[in-house]
């Protein structure tokens, strides 16, 4: 069953349109998130489905009901909101039983309500606290607790990891993602941050100026994006791109980088006509190698040792800059010349207007 | 140990208030308080009395009166100047011209001087050509004698000082509604929450601090009631509309008898401070409770 369906919503601040004919459909059971940059409009258009915002075009439907006309409290949404907007004079219980109180469901029930999502949220030793009284992570999951005893048809999170700590982030993320699986219920997560959108999302509505760039599965995303945005805003460090010329290698396009051919996966057939073509290749396909096997031979000029990796940025003869990847003993150091081995059948091509075209078969 | 030991040398930095404070403030009420016990005129002449001028003031029914006045009077502008200024920030609490326009005319009584207030009260309480006995005429209704009656004359002062007073609250409201998140405003939209819940559970909740300021200084303010029945009836008819301190005034500067007038001073001292001490007490163990 559909969960929701937004068909061309377009919203505008005076002469400042903020969305533009954004149309999207989510599923039943899907958690989708909204992922961008700061001011692409994806806490907008949470906010409009919310009803927090009025929208100036278009149509939102809910599990078949329309509800762009209706007043928040009554389009069956729950909300996290960033800074947790915890109603700071009502304690923990008080601040989730609100909400029911106003629509005048059972004493008996709210208590019920109430009690599994403190246990369920391990609030149970808190309910009498008010939100002032309690740690940033608790105060999160007291907002979490308030939108789970509505049984909403759809929770929006606005950016809600954004104020813990790196620790407290992860764990988080955990129980967002074992949450989802208990609710089984429609979920947007806005976020600029593409870790938790790849981690925790069936599909990513890519954002940039307004307007959606790209919607997939995080894995199709990351390796077939539809656009250099998305290609430089999803996977950090971000893609090497490199400006190439093109020739053909049977039916395939090779790409020549600093004088080496690099024969890609992709059909010449599959590419529109054009010269001023780009070459997108991810850090973990351009490898540090030993000099018989190199395809291709940089300068480093800074390493970064992750622990498990080690990431080496480096600038080729023609001055193009490139970041390899290599082992995390990596013997790299600042000066040395190294030698890449690019695996080119992972490689992404991008036309004059940014578009992305691929392997035809995804290389995972 | 040097750099926590006390200098007297930086005492110097607090002198300059220090010296105003205590010659302006503590030094007055202490006299104050010390000529209470004395039989004293401005001219010089004065006697220790003890305790006799309050034991006097106890018998003394006009000081009664005026305490019994002023008690009613807090009582009916106190509440409307708590609540009534509430409201109007709540209505004036959003952008636009509308409501912009609407806060500086609330807030322009209050730049006003006692002798504008009262003047243009005059203009439209009078029963001789008042506006209201003005257009009470066009229906062929009689003058309602506002300042002449005992029994109206409070409520005049009242009604005066509640339109006079209005702006500051008003302001004090304004600044602490700006203070509420937004988004606990969203939240409880997204709560179901109607109009009067959300004022109810939200905003009042939110506001109860500068409420309970309002309201002590609100008392403290009109507790001290002077210029208005000064100005528009010196106390009459009858002492019907005489304050505590127009009654110190009257004695002090019209009988000269300023040992009695320190004696009903520091009575009106006793009674502002044991309303604020019981006001302070109540709104915090209402919070406590809450």
């Amino acid at each position: 069953m559909s969960g929701i369906e937004i068909s061309h919503v377009s919203k505008a601040y005076g002469q400042v349109a903020v969305l533009d004919d954004i149309s999207l459909s989510i599923g039943g059971d899907e958690f989708v998130a909204f992922l961008g940059p700061s001011g692409c409009g994806k806490t907008t258009l949470l906010r409009v489905i919310a009803g927090l915002e009025t929208l100036d075009a278009g149509e939102i439907r809910i599990r078949g009901r329309r509800v762009d006309d209706l007043p928040p409290g009554e389009r069956g949404v729950a909300m996290v909101f960033q800074n947790y907007a915890l109603y700071p004079h009502m304690s923990v219980a008080d601040n989730m039983a609100f909400g029911l109180r106003n629509t005048r469901v059972a004493r008996a029930e709210i208590e019920r309500r109430v009690g599994d999502a403190a246990r369920s949220l391990e609030l149970e030793g808190l309910l009498a606290r008010k939100p002032g009284e309690l740690s940033g992570g608790q105060r999160q999951r007291v907002a979490i607790g308030r939108a789970i005893v509505k049984n909403p048809d759809l929770f929006l999170f606005d950016e809600p990891l954004s104020n813990l700590d790196a620790a407290l982030r992860m764990r988080t993320r955990v129980e967002l993602a074992q949450l989802r699986r208990r609710l089984n219920t429609t979920m947007i997560l806005v976020t600029h941050d593409q870790v938790e959108a790849m981690t925790l999302a069936d599909r990513i509505v890519v954002m940039k100026d307004r307007k959606v760039q790209q919607v997939g599965a995080p894995m199709e995303i990351y390796t077939r994006p539809a656009n250099l945005f998305v290609a430089g805003f999803v996977g950090a460090p971000a893609m090497n791109v490199l400006p190439v010329a093109l020739t053909r290698e049977g039916d395939f396009a090779a790409a020549i980088v600093a004088g080496t051919n690099l024969r890609t996966a992709i059909r010449c057939a599959d590419l529109p006509d054009g010269a001023d073509w780009r070459l997108g290749l991810r850090p973990e396909h351009v490898r540090l190698t030993t000099p018989d096997r190199a395809d291709l031979t940089a300068k480093v000029e800074l390493v970064e040792r992750l622990g498990e990796r080690t990431l080496v940025y480096a600038r080729l003869c023609d001055g193009a800059a490139i970041v390899a990847e290599d082992a995390g003993l990596s013997r790299a150091r600042m000066g040395d010349e190294v030698a890449l081995s690019v695996e080119a059948r992972a490689a992404h091509l991008f036309d004059a207007d940014g578009n992305g075209h691929h392997p035809a078969e995804p290389q995972a | 140990m040097s750099a926590v030991r006390p200098r007297w040398s930086n005492a110097l930095f607090v002198a300059p208030f220090l010296f105003f404070y205590l010659t302006l403030l503590i030094w007055p009420l202490l006299a104050g308080m010390a000529l209470s016990l004395f039989k004293a005129d401005l001219f010089g002449g004065r006697a220790f009395v003890g305790f006799e001028n309050f034991a006097r003031l106890m018998r003394d029914r006009v000081f009664l009166q005026a305490v019994a006045n002023t008690f009613y009077f807090v009582l009916l502008s106190v509440p409307p100047l708590t609540v009534l200024p509430l409201f109007l920030a709540l209505l004036l609490n959003k952008g636009g011209r509308l409501a912009a326009f609407f806060r500086g005319v609330f807030f322009s009584s209050s730049v006003l001087s006692v002798t504008i207030v009262t003047l243009i009260w005059r203009m439209i309480l009078m029963p001789d050509g008042g506006f209201i006995a003005d257009v009470r005429a066009l229906f062929g209704a009689a003058a309602i004698p506002f300042l002449s009656d005992p029994r109206l004359v409070m409520i005049s002062m009242a009604i005066i000082t509640v339109w006079w007073c209005l702006g500051l609250p008003m302001m004090l409201y304004l600044a602490a509604l700006q203070q509420v998140p937004k988004d606990i405003y969203e939240a409880a939209a997204l709560d179901n929450a109607s109009w009067w819940k959300t004022l109810w559970s939200i905003t009042l909740p939110s506001l109860y601090r500068t409420v309970a300021l309002v309201a002590i200084f609100q008392v403290v303010l009109q507790f001290q009631l002077f210029g208005q029945p000064q100005l528009i009836t010196q106390g009459g008819p009858n002492g019907a509309s005489r304050p505590i301190v127009l009654f110190i005034f009257e004695v002090g500067f019209r009988r000269w008898d300023i040992g009695y007038a320190a004696a009903a001073s520091q009575i009106l001292f006793a009674i502002i401070l044991i309303a604020t001490v019981v006001q302070y007490a109540v709104s915090s163990r209402g919070k406590a409770s809450a």
